[in-house]
């Protein structure tokens, strides 16, 4: 299909929580691999998914990969903008995000139109 | 005495009802993987486990892994080798997960 501006997004969901399983990972994968096919692409962090968004993360004593300097490179792949679901940080006690990523947060009316306006969606 | 481990973020609320069902004030509680995401939120209710138990610890790795520090003073910070101790001076442990 051509590449144009009405290329319906690609919705990539985040609720899983980084480190305990394997979804923050493959889910930053499929981010990666999707803008290097130049798909247009939005990224939605709700539930435990916003997890991943915390500052400070330091996760070599667990060895596993730090995914917040992987995020941080999303927009040298064309994601410009990350949704984060504000009622998710409140009910999580959580008033601080890593402030080098390009956050928008976004309420259950804009999320729904993020699910509606996608042409496919992937939850992680 | 007994050790409880949870390693499931708060977001999994029939395990911490099921936790706060057994667990009685004197046991031992360790927060480990995505359960030392608990360390955000403070809970005084005395029907939450939170609420009931005395002795709440997190594991240290796993809270700087993920960019937190215990800022709530009622979770104390221990490594594996506190985590061995406690192990052994309660009469059993119980994997909550």
């Amino acid at each position: 299909m051509p590449n144009d501006n009405k290329q319906k997004p690609i919705l990539i969901v985040n609720q899983s929580a980084p480190y305990g399983n394997a979804n923050a990972k493959e889910s930053l994968d499929l981010a990666l691999a999707s803008s290097a096919f130049e798909q247009a692409l939005s990224i939605l962090f709700t539930g435990d998914g916003i997890y991943q968004l915390l500052p400070k993360q330091s996760p070599d004593d667990i060895q596993s990969k730090n995914l917040l300097q992987m995020l941080k490179a999303l927009p040298i792949y064309g994601v410009e903008q990350l949704y984060v679901d504000q009622q998710s940080l409140t009910e999580r006690g959580i008033t601080e995000l890593d402030t080098q990523l390009p956050i928008v947060l976004v309420n259950s009316v804009e999320i729904s139109r993020l699910y509606h306006d996608a042409q496919t969606v992937f939850r992680f | 005495m007994i050790l409880h481990t949870l390693n499931k973020s708060p977001s999994n609320e029939a395990l911490s009802e099921q936790l706060s069902q057994v667990i009685q004030a004197d046991d031992q509680v360790i927060l480990l993987e995505d359960g030392v995401y608990h360390s955000l939120l403070e809970n005084n209710d005395t029907s939450h486990w939170l609420g009931i138990a005395a002795h709440v610890h997190a594991l240290n790795d796993d809270l700087k892994a993920r960019g937190l520090t215990s800022n709530n003073s009622a979770i104390k910070t221990i490594d594996y080798a506190d985590f061995v101790r406690l192990s052994s001076e309660c009469d059993k442990v119980i994997a909550w997960y």
